[in-house]
């Protein structure tokens, strides 16, 4: 009996390069995004609950920071595709290049890395136009009349 | 009872609206008293403007869509087919332009001056010098207005005066659960949030009466708990003050102490406080000066002799569940507490 | 474009034994005891539209109501359990469960393969969901119908001001649609990404696959903070914790963020299905490939991620910060770039395409035009200045009908009209149809187009009545006859689906000339579903192949054994995730009663909680622990198959997967840990949230020993963990496997009761404060997680000594190992969390 608990028969690597680099690609602008979001969000938060001056640098920082990593996993995906998928042999069995899948994958890593890049950048203009740590505070705070 | 409209409005408005097509202008004609269309104060007039903005852009484009839509169906001339590489090639290339170059650029222009408007109606122009404290409560809005001496404070309930042309500051917050303050015609709404305090401010540019409703979901009577900004000139509103910081007139005549004996003893002051008596209950709305007040309940009834005596009478059929208990009196007790009442000016 | 010709197989007696194994069970016990994802999903689909039809009827109440101004058609108390329920039901037990049952019945069928992942799951997905939507619906029984809004707002839903058991109803009931909607998700993941035909590469899978799998991951990362969210309330309901009471120092707005962190991808766990339907539906009816599949891939996916970033904008008028509140005005704006994607590769389809009018064309036109119309008004609520205006009025209950009936229902009976002939086999009538559509399409625009007129002149929402005054009467009597005329129009479909029954034309195999797998199959198709496993070499095959054979010898010899094969058990293949290439031969488990009992366990569960009756949770606890137990056990036929088939395997040549990462449940339990990890970081994050950032509490760090002590013991968890691991990876290392599986079993015991003693020693009553909430939330987590260990090594020990040679003793073993490894981690967590960060400030 023959029983099978590590990975597969696979031939051939899927995908040509690590899991961990392809996360990259496809996820990167997204999860940039995502971070930029709770980031700026807490530090909202942080900078209002203390009192701390200069919310505006620390947002504008956030934001450099995730337009670049957004901007740099849209660059992994376009390197990697030309590595790696870009005029591969042809595959019988998949009736494809080699690799096709992991370049459609990191096509759409790089227009979602351009996408959440455009979210990351409008997301950082707020500051700009507005001020204030909101209206709402609790009670122990804005204390009882 | 009837509300009073307010002609003219507020001037930029009028201006803007004069122009539109006439579909719009229809819907422009429906102007009620809770009407998000018909702005009385700069804050609502900026976000009237804004919808205005935001209805022409979602008109153009859904008609847009729904042209493209139809014309793709009902085209006579075909497209080759079956659909040929470099055909696909120019359709990706519209989707991009059509699903993502242009709502890219209309949607960040229109953020840009979302942020505009948001600046402009999230803080008046000068300071108030005037705050005012709503106290949310199930179903029935406190106000009291503050001050810095203490003898200038007072309390009311379901109707705020201010002054006309004036920024006032409305500070929020809520005796038990979530409620929201919503004057459709003065500003945007804001939630009285248990536990935190809240702040919003309103300003009318003419004088009437700007109905509000409580805008989050509060319980049984949610759909019962409104209130009434009115607005005076200023004068008229510095009498009103001055009249509602006096504690209540002693009762004139026999009826009216019989009915104040009533109220003191008949558990009506348990909840209720008049000023000037001993009645200092805190769990419903102050009465001091009740006659004066123009609704019954939050806005549930207009106040007359009538609505008050049938109110009293039987609070649970006309506003089901709220937190006064009938009062069993007798005839002639009720028509004393009515007197009494009807003093309170 | 050719049809691919029905494949026939050559050995009907091997056919033979092979239909028998996939054949539903019979008698009377067969009916509870189904499995197999195609009648499971029949019932899932009738009970799901079933409370779309009640649903439907309490909107209709409450349109009478409204109709005109001050009616007394329902006292308040009703209509507010009448729009409570309306909500609830139509979201938790219609829309979500009725696109999981569509995905159950459909993407098998479409991806190639034989059944989902997890059968049983299935089946245990179908009965909670049934007994769970009739407790919540019980309510109506005793007057106690929930009555606190489908989002339940605190501290109006707690017990101070909602003191019946209405909110326990919606509260306790609503973990029904979680247990469900999670195992639906778990199973759509994994057969998305393993279980599909070879050659069926990720650029190649149906779009509705795309969608499924998306919103299944939206799905794990969304429940689980409303899990957490409810758990909260509902101990706050007890009286047991303070997470939400402002006067013990917690906070109101904590379970806003958690309910819309969940509320609004919700929306869009609703949406994408539909998403995959239409474009099903144009690429059918367009009689050409979508254009731009990439786009459309990317946009679902970037629907998803922007989707949970928008939560807050159901938060704008809680006086949070404007500064905040811009970003999230951002996403809000730009997730209609994705959308747009869809709309214009639709509408490019169609143009370049041969439109052919059949009903569910037409219903996807005009879900295209109400979508549209109701995700412009969604960019206006996005709006945060204009949102101020028009939140929570009848402008947003327009708003979210045009999405939600535009976006999903419309969708959803476009996919009714196109896939029911597969499913029953009959066509359904044309003519009644368009008649169906034009009812619906024009009532709905009659009922719901005013509302945004009378949003705008002041009527909020969840008012059971409003003055004349206000000037929206006429306006509501318009809305109310709109909305019978809708109720007609779904009248005129029902009945149009009973006279197919008996008068439709017979659907034949592909009446659309369609273009995915599941129209290579008989309508109806048989349980077993592909006989002969089918090989994909494009996006379409109906359409771009000749034939659903391998052409390369290889897969040819790889997949020749598995035509009506295996015969003695029901067996499918998974594939390699990227690529699709055969990997492994699954073992898919066989009719069982255990599903069902657990349901029953469920329920009786939920209606002890509801109760507070220990008995009856007793009686729960115990029917759940004996279904456990029958679920897992090692059952003597079932190692026999397993026996034979592992020779078979090896004559296949495709190895048998039962343990490791080649395993599904190695994947399941991957997903479980997604989900564990999920509720962790909600925990710990409304912990720094109560606590109002980093530097709030607590007022004296707790103190160290006995936590320090119960971290050496965690690491020995993670090392028996290690341990087993190794040990799960070879047969004959029985040994091992005992001795690991029963020293996790000690150490994860003596953990929790260690850490418990700890806070005991605290002595601090978790509805004292905030904090005490928050800390008790985080150490209870941990203490469950330490109990699952300790269950699923209990499992794992007793394959050990019972069956020690059942191979399937090792995917336990493997699996519990990685639960263990989590617990250590999550242990880390919550250490640092409660004992280390107070002491660094």
């Amino acid at each position: 009996m023959r029983i099978r608990v590590g990975g597969g028969r696979s031939t051939t690597r899927e995908p040509p390069f690590g899991w961990g680099r392809l996360f990259v690609a496809v996820f990167g602008g997204p999860i940039a995004w995502s971070l930029h979001l709770l980031v700026s969000y807490f530090l909202v938060a942080l900078f209002c609950s203390t009192g701390w001056p200069g919310l505006g640098i620390a947002l504008a920082a956030a934001t450099a920071l995730a337009a670049a990593a957004a901007a740099g996993s849209g660059l992994l995906a376009w390197r990697a595709w030309r590595e790696h998928v870009d005029g591969q042999p042809w595959d019988s069995a998949l009736s494809d290049p080699r690799g096709w899948a992991t370049g459609f994958l990191l096509v759409v890593g790089m227009v979602a890395a351009g996408l959440f890049l455009l979210i990351i950048l409008l997301a950082g203009l707020p500051p700009i136009f507005l001020s204030g740590c909101g209206a709402g505070q609790p009670l122990a705070a804005g204390g009882a009349p | 009872m009837s509300w009073r409209r307010v002609n003219g409005g507020w001037g930029k408005v009028a201006r803007l609206r004069a122009p539109v097509p006439a579909p719009l202008a229809l819907l422009a004609a429906c102007d009620g008293p809770q009407s998000v269309l018909a702005p009385a104060g700069p804050a609502a007039g900026r976000l009237t403007d804004l919808s205005w903005v935001l209805f022409i852009m979602g008109a153009l484009v859904l008609a847009l869509v729904a042209a493209l839509l139809l014309y793709a169906l009902f085209r006579r001339q075909r497209s080759p087919f079956p659909p040929t590489p470099e055909g696909d090639r120019r359709s990706t290339r519209w989707i991009v332009i059509g699903g993502v170059v242009f709502p890219g650029v209309v949607l960040s222009v229109l953020f840009l001056h979302v942020l505009q408007v948001e600046r402009a109606a999230g803080r008046p122009a000068d300071d108030p010098d005037l705050t005012i404290e709503v106290i949310g409560n199930q179903w029935w809005w406190g106000v009291r207005y503050l001050s810095r001496e203490a003898h200038r404070v007072f309390e009311t309930a379901n109707e705020i005066h201010i002054p006309v042309g004036r920024p006032v500051r409305v500070r929020l917050v809520s005796r038990d659960v979530i409620h929201s303050f919503w004057v459709p015609r003065l500003q945007g709404k804001r939630d009285l949030i248990p536990g935190r305090v809240n702040e919003t401010w309103i300003q009318a540019d003419a004088p009437g009466v700007y109905r509000g409703q409580c805008a989050e979901y509060c319980g049984l009577q949610h759909a019962n708990m409104a209130l009434l900004v009115i607005a005076q000139p200023p004068a008229e509103f510095e009498a009103w003050y001055a009249q509602q910081l006096r504690p209540a007139a002693p009762p004139a005549d026999s009826t009216a102490r019989r009915g104040q004996a009533v109220f003191l003893e008949s558990g009506c002051a348990l909840c209720h406080a008049i000023r000037g008596t001993r009645a200092g209950g805190e769990l419903g709305p102050d009465l001091t000066h009740l006659a004066s007040r123009r609704t019954l309940a939050a806005g549930a009834l207009p106040n007359t002799r009538g609505h008050l005596a049938g109110w009293i009478a039987d609070p649970q059929t006309l506003k089901p569940g709220n937190l006064m208990p009938a009062v069993p009196l007798d005839a002639a007790d009720l028509q004393a507490l009515l007197r009494y009442l009807e003093t309170l000016r | 474009m050719s049809t691919a010709p029905v494949i026939r197989p050559r050995d009907e007696e091997k056919a033979e034994r092979f239909r028998k194994v996939w054949d539903s069970p019979r008698g009377i016990d067969g009916i509870i005891r189904e499995i197999n994802n195609i009648p499971v999903a029949h019932r899932y689909m009738a009970s799901a539209f079933s409370f779309f039809l009640a649903a439907g009827l309490l909107a209709l109440v409450m349109r009478t109501q409204l109709a005109r101004p001050g009616s007394a058609v329902v006292d308040p108390e009703t209509y507010n359990q009448l729009f409570t329920m309306h909500g609830t039901t139509m979201m938790f037990l219609f829309v979500i469960p009725f696109t999981e049952a569509v995905a159950t019945y459909m993407l098998p069928l479409m991806l190639g393969t034989r059944d989902l992942p997890f059968p049983r799951l299935t089946a245990l997905s179908l009965w909670t969901f049934i007994f769970g939507g009739l407790f919540i619906f019980s309510s109506f029984l005793f007057g106690a119908a929930p009555n606190g809004g489908w989002f339940a707002y605190v501290p109006l839903t707690n017990i101070e001001y909602s003191p019946g058991i209405n909110m326990d109803f919606w509260d306790i009931g609503l973990s029904v649609a979680e247990i469900a909607a999670m195992g639906a998700a778990a199973e759509i993941m994994i057969s998305v990404l393993r279980m599909r035909a070879p050659g069926m590469a990720l650029h190649r899978i149906p779009m509705f696959a795309w969608a499924m799998l998306i919103v299944a991951v939206m799905i794990v990362f969304a429940f689980t903070p409303l899990i957490v969210g409810t758990l909260m309330l509902e101990l706050d309901r007890k009286g047991l914790t303070a997470f939400f009471k402002p006067e013990a120092g917690g906070e109101p707005l904590l379970w806003q963020h958690l309910f819309w962190v969940f509320g609004h991808p919700e929306v869009y766990i609703m949406f994408i299905p539909a998403v995959g339907i239409v474009t099903h539906v144009v690429q059918a009816f367009a009689r050409r490939p979508i254009v731009s599949y990439t786009l459309v891939v990317l946009a679902l996916l970037a629907t998803g991620f922007i989707s949970f970033g928008l939560w807050v904008h159901h938060m704008f008028t809680t006086g949070l910060s404007p500064v905040a509140m811009g970003l999230f005005v951002a996403a809000s704006f730009l997730i209609a770039i994705p959308n747009g994607i869809q709309v214009f590769s639709w509408i490019a389809t169609l143009w370049t395409g041969r439109p052919v009018w059949r009903t569910p064309l037409l219903f996807v036109v005009g879900f295209i035009i109400i979508f549209v119309a109701g995700g412009l008004t969604g960019v206006m609520v996005g709006a945060m200045p204009f949102d101020a205006q028009v939140h929570d009025t009848y402008f947003v209950v327009a708003h979210f009908h045009y999405v939600l009936i535009g976006g999903v229902v419309f969708p959803l009976f476009a996919g009714l009209y196109y896939w029911l002939p597969k499913i029953t086999g009959r066509l359904l009538d044309e003519r009644l149809g368009k008649w169906n559509f034009w009812l619906m399409f024009i009532s709905f625009n009659v009922a719901f187009f005013p509302m945004h007129v009378s949003g705008l002149l002041g009527m909020p929402r969840r008012v059971y009545t409003y003055p004349e005054e206000l000037g929206v009467g006429s306006l509501n009597m318009v809305s109310t006859i709109g909305a019978y005329g809708f109720a007609l129009g779904v009248a005129l479909f029902l009945v149009n689906v009973v006279v197919s029954f008996w008068r439709g034309r017979p659907a034949g195999a592909n009446p659309w000339d369609a273009d995915t797998l599941e129209w290579s199959e008989t309508s109806p198709p048989p349980n077993a579903q592909f006989e002969r496993i089918p090989v994909v070499r494009s996006r379409h095959p109906m359409w771009e192949q000749d034939s659903l054979g391998p052409v390369d010898a290889r897969t040819r010899k790889l997949l020749e054994p598995l035509d009506t094969a295996p015969t003695g058990w029901r067996g499918a293949l998974v594939v390699s995730v990227l690529d699709g290439r055969p990997l492994a031969l699954v073992h898919v488990p066989s009719p069982t009663i255990w599903p069902f009992v657990m349901s029953i366990g469920f329920v009786v569960l939920l209606a002890g909680a509801l109760l507070d009756s220990l008995i009856t949770l007793g009686v729960g606890a115990a029917i759940t622990a004996v279904s456990t137990v029958g679920w897992f056990w090692p059952a003597k036929t079932e190692r026999l198959a397993i026996e034979e088939i592992g020779t078979a395997a090896e004559a296949d040549r495709l190895p048998l997967a039962v343990a490791g990462p080649l395993a599904n449940g190695a994947w399941g339990t991957a997903v479980l840990i997604v989900v564990l990890l999920t509720a962790l970081v909600t925990f710990i994050t409304s912990y720094f949230y109560l606590g109002n950032g980093p530097f709030g509490w607590p007022p004296t760090a707790p103190d160290l020993r006995l936590p320090a002590i119960a971290t050496v013991l965690a690491a020995a968890v993670a090392g028996a963990g290690f341990g087993l691991l190794r040990a799960a990876r070879r047969v004959e290392r029985k040994g091992a496997r005992r001795l690991w599986t029963a020293a996790a079993m000690l150490l994860s015991a003596t953990f929790t009761a260690l850490s418990m003693v700890a806070y005991l020693g605290m002595s601090v009553s978790p509805s004292s404060s905030a904090y005490a909430s928050a800390l008790v939330g985080l150490l209870g987590f941990q203490w469950s997680v330490m109990v699952m260990v300790f269950v699923m090594m209990g499992v794992g020990a007793a394959w050990a000594w019972a069956a020690p040679r059942d191979p399937r003793g090792h995917g336990v073993a493997f699996n519990a190992a990685l639960v263990a490894l989590f617990s250590a981690a999550s242990w880390a967590a919550v250490f640092v969390t409660l004992y280390v960060t107070p002491r660094l400030w």
